[in-house]
Formats: C-alpha cells, structure tokens, sequence
C-alpha cells in the first residue's frame, strides 16, 4: 500500500516530463491549440459554400447560353487576424471546379485586375475575344467577392471572436448581386493562469 | 514510508520545476555595439544550436529585429510571425500551470508583456504594409491594439498610440476614411504632444517615416525573493530624428510611443499575487523548519519525526521558486516615433540626423540613404537609432510585382483551374 502511494506521487510529479508525440488528425477536427482564430475546420466549412453557388440560376439553369465566366476575386481581411485570404479562395476554388465540369469557367484575378477584367468584358461585348482563341485573356461575365469581417473582445484574462465571412456573385454587366451566402462562427477562450 | 514517499515527491517537483538551461539571452552586445549583422548571425547560430521551446517566442522576436536591421526583411516577417502565433496562444497546459505556480515561472513558455506583443504585431505590420499587403497590415495593427487591451484589472487599455495610427494610415490607404479618422483621433488622445498623429493628411503625404529610437526597458527583480518583477529604463540621448531631403531640412520626428510607459502601465497581474504567495510560504516554512529543528536537535527528547518535518519544510521552502519571470525582448527600442511627408516621385537623397537634449543635431551622428519615391501610391521608411551612433534604415519597399510580370491567362477549359499570379 505504502509503495503503491509512492509510486502514484512519482508518477503525478513526472507526469510534467511527458512529451507529446506527433500524430495525424483530421483537418475538420480541432487540435489542443486551437485560439479563437481561423482554424482548418472553418476553412472546410467555408469551401462548402461551394455548394450553394452552383445552384445559382444564372450560373447552371436551363436558360443559361454558353459556359458563364466567373473571375474570383481575393478575399478582404477585415479582422484582426492576420491570415492568407489566399487560403480561404483557394479552398473554395477547388471545390467549384471540381464540381463545376463544363458547367462554368473559373478564373483567378488578383485585386488590382478589377479595372483590367472590365476591360476584358468590354473587349468581349465588342466580339474581340471568344472562346477559340486560345492565347487571349478570358472577360469575365460575374464576379466572386468575399469580405472576412470580426468582432473582438478582450478582458478579464477572456477572448471573444467572431467571425463572419462573407460572399458575394455579382453580375459584372449591371452589377446586380445574384448570390449571398456567408459563414460565421464565434469562440471564446480564457488564457491560462500563467498568462494572466 | 509515507516520509520516503513524500521526500521522493519533493525531490521530483524539484526537476519538474526547474529548467535545464538558463533562459535566452540576444547577444545584445553586437547589436548595439553597431554591428547588427553580427548579432543577426549570432542569434542564427543560437538557433542552430537549439532553443528551448519555452524561449522559441522571445528568440524570434529578437532575430526578427536584427533581421530587420540588417535589411532581411522576409525573414524578420517570418520569425516575427511565427512569435506573434506562439504570443497569441491562449492556453496553457495543466503542467505549464503547475510549473509557474510551484517552480520556476521561465519554465512557462514566453508569451511577453502586454507592450512586447504590440511590438510585435507593429514590426510585423510594418513590413507587411512594406510589401504591400494592407489587408494583413491593418489585421497586424488591429491585433496588436487588442493585446493592448488586455488588462486583468478589467480596465480599458488601448494607448498604444503608435499602432492606433499605423492602423489610421493602413485604413486611408484600404479606403477606409471612418476608421482612419477614428484611430488618427485615438492615437492623438495618448500622444498629444505629437503633431503629426491628429491630422496627418495621408491624402497628401506620400512618404511615412516610422522610426525606432534608442533602446527599450530592461525587465528585474526585486522584492521579497525576487517575487516582484520590475521595469527600468534605458538611457539614450536621442530626442528623435531629424530629416534632409536633398540637403534641405523637412521635418523632425515625434514621439508616439514610449516603450518604458507602455511597459510599466499595466493592471496587477495574477501571476504577481501567487508570487507573492509563494514568498509568504517560502520564507514561512524555512522559518518554521529552523524552528522545528532547532528545537528537535536540541531538546532533551528524542524528537526524530520532528527533525523529519522540519527537513521536509526546510526542503520545501528550498524547492519553491518565488522569483519573478524577467525574461524580456533585449532589441527593442526605447519610443516609436512617426514623421509623415509629401516628397516629389523620382530619386532622392535623405538624410537622417539625431537631435539631443539640446534640440540640436549630435555631432558626428548621421546617416545619408539613397531613395526612389514611386510615381503613385506611397511609402514607407523605417529607421532605427542605437548606441555607437548607429542608424540603420529600410527604404527602397520590396518590389510588389507589375502586371508585366503576372502570367499572360490563355483560354482554360471548363474545370481547369487557373494559377495565381507568382508572390514575390
């Protein structure tokens, strides 16, 4: 008995020296340092926004002529955290390609190249480029926008954050929006005594 | 057996507790010795030997300052990033709180001051505007507003006056003229001798000047076994700095930010009062051991389990670290000033001198930089003062890439997806 009970203080007492090892988890899942930030979780969720894109009417319905353009624009970084917006549009790219198979063309446009995309559309409009000429730019016929968007709150050794991120398909003929969604998530931490 | 045990637990708090090497120190020598690229590679070479991971923060935050003084600005945003996740952290584990509490609180792993994470969310703020990411700019500036508002007296902090007006200019420049006005007025709240922060026309000045001077606040111990950690200031003559543009004076810089203020000007924090907790029971048992066996030793009894106990309180007063965590960011300056320009696009010649006390420039300290202001949008310059006289500059902006160099978009197929254009 006596040895039993000095084995269980050693053990409590050593406990501080295990290490801990390295082991593959599931990007959905979260992880014991997970903050009130953008996690990998979040990102996942946000590229199934890719799912309600696609049923847009004016991107896939029965009226649509031709395989619409849609040029996605980066991501604006609202919040306080710093993060790849790169990360988010890329996550959400992949998945409207890949389900979007000869439904839709995507493109990539850096933010500066909004001025140049109208160009492009413009150009289109005029019949100076179509969809045979392999080596000129593509005009796009919608835009995908997205703004990621907190609200933060500290005190008392407690952080609050929530996160909205937000997307937007607009037409870039009239500039109508014809599709909205967005994701949002809150996390509240406490640091631990020792950063308190 | 019961004594055994509880001597065996004794002894194995004391390895938990205790670290295995002294914490990180920057070779501070070299740096202000006006050699930063010494110190650059010293603190590499650090690296290369190992670091202790509960040091990992506050190691890169120094190489992310002598990166930045050596003109290694992707690196100095590497590591200042990698610093700024491991300061932004919140949770400790159970065995981190059991550490700080029973043993050794630089066992804890680095997380810094409230004022040493604004700085690092400033430097890293700094040079993502250089590169031309706003978005991550502002988010860096907003970041390092909320670790200041971080109080554990429950009060509302937010003075750092340098970051509310980088995140001012940052938002003038995303076309953010609400929130520019809003952080302008905030920063000239805690910084009203500045006459820069309140109105600084970013609509006409082109060129900002951000400089660090002198050098930052030394963190000690003191108090009752050292329990209460402690700031004091550095001396440093420079008054700020004074700018030529082409031989002719422009403007001289003005304080935003006073780092010795920022670091001194917190709530009382938790850690204080289980330190000196921990000072009450360290000197309670030792003098209660001594009394015990004193007594034990000395009495006309034999008193063997009394002579045990007091051992053991001897030892547990020996054992139980009260000291404060002094560790702190060696190279960061002393005051963050700011001074805002309009300067003609084309090639100039800036130079940089150091007014004293006196108002006057010190002899014999200055430094001359050859600039390209863009033909549009603006820019930003950093210069930081030392000791040695010493003055060490970021100018010319890392060049973000031109349309020329974006790839030329041929027709993709429906599916096909399309590369980004190539970071720089």
């Amino acid at each position: 008995m006596h040895r039993a009970l000095a084995l269980l203080v050693l053990v409590a007492f050593f406990a501080g020296c295990k290490s801990y090892k390295t082991k593959r988890v599931d990007p959905a899942d979260d992880d014991v340092l997970m903050g009130t930030g953008l996690e990998s979780a979040d990102v996942l969720a946000i590229s199934n926004l890719a799912d309600s894109l696609l049923e847009v009417d004016q991107l896939t319905g029965p009226h649509v002529e031709g395989i619409p353009t849609v040029a996605i624009h980066p991501i604006r970084n609202d919040t306080d955290i710093d993060f790849d917006a790169e990360l988010l549009v890329r996550s959400i790219r992949q998945k409207l390609v890949k389900k979007a198979s000869h439904r839709v063309t995507f493109v990539s446009r850096d933010q500066m190249d909004e001025a140049v995309t109208e160009a492009e559309r413009a150009a289109k409009r005029k019949g100076e480029y179509t969809s045979s000429k392999q080596e000129v730019r593509t005009g796009a016929d919608f835009y995908l926008t997205g703004t990621a968007s907190s609200i933060t709150k500290v005190g008392h050794g407690i952080e609050s954050r929530a996160l909205f991120i937000d997307f937007r398909l607009i037409d870039a003929e009239n500039g109508e929006i014809v599709w909205e969604d967005g994701f949002k998530t809150k996390k509240v931490g406490r640091a631990g005594i020792v950063y308190r | 057996m019961i004594r055994t045990a509880f001597l065996l637990a004794l002894g194995g708090l004391a390895l938990v507790a205790c670290r295995s090497r002294p914490p990180y120190r920057a070779p501070a020598a070299a740096f202000y010795n006006g050699h930063p690229q010494h110190a650059y590679r010293a603190i590499v070479a650090d690296g290369e030997r190992g670091i202790p991971p509960e040091d990992e923060a506050l190691w890169r935050n120094e190489l992310g300052v002598a990166a930045i003084c050596s003109g290694d600005e992707e690196a100095a945003l590497r590591s200042l990033r990698i610093a700024g996740g491991i300061m932004g952290t919140l949770s400790s584990t159970s065995t981190e709180d059991a550490r700080a509490i029973f043993g050794d609180e630089s066992t804890k792993t680095y997380r810094g001051d409230p004022y040493e994470r604004c700085m690092n969310a400033f430097y890293t703020g700094l040079l993502y505007y250089r590169r031309g990411d706003l978005d991550r700019a502002s988010a860096s500036f907003k970041r390092g507003l909320l670790a200041d508002a971080w109080s554990e007296a429950g009060e509302h902090q937010r003075d750092f006056a340098a970051l509310s007006f980088m995140l001012g200019w940052v938002s003038h420049r995303r076309g953010k003229p609400e929130q520019a006005r809003y952080s302008f007025k905030e920063a000239a709240t805690h910084a009203p001798r500045n006459p820069h922060l309140a109105d600084p026309r970013p609509e006409q000045n082109n060129v900002l000047i951000v400089a660090g001077l002198g050098v930052g606040p030394v963190k000690f111990r003191s108090g009752p076994h050292g329990s209460v950690a402690r700031f004091r200031r550095r001396d440093y003559p420079e008054e700020g700095i004074e700018v030529l543009v082409d031989g002719a004076r422009v403007g001289q810089s003005a304080e935003a930010t006073d780092l010795y203020i920022q670091a001194i000007t917190r709530g009382k924090r938790v850690l204080d009062g289980i330190r000196s907790g921990k000072a009450v029971f360290k000197t309670g048992t030792y003098i209660a051991g001594q009394v015990l066996l004193y007594d034990a030793l000395y009495s006309h009894k034999q008193q063997t389990g009394q002579a045990l106990v007091a051992l053991g309180l001897l030892l547990a007063s020996a054992l139980t670290r009260a000291e404060a965590d002094v560790r702190h960011w060696d190279l960061l300056p002393g005051e963050i000033h700011v001074l805002p320009l309009s300067l003609a696009p084309g090639r100039h010649r800036i130079e940089i001198r150091v007014p004293g006390e006196s108002g006057h420039p010190i002899a014999g300290w200055n430094r001359v930089f050859d600039v390209a202001v863009p033909p549009s949008g603006d820019t930003l310059y950093y210069f930081r003062t030392g000791p040695r006289k010493s003055i060490y500059g970021l100018v010319d902006a890392p060049r973000a890439p031109e349309a020329e160099d974006l790839p030329k978009l041929g027709f993709f197929a429906p599916g096909m997806s399309v590369a980004s254009p190539p970071k720089r």
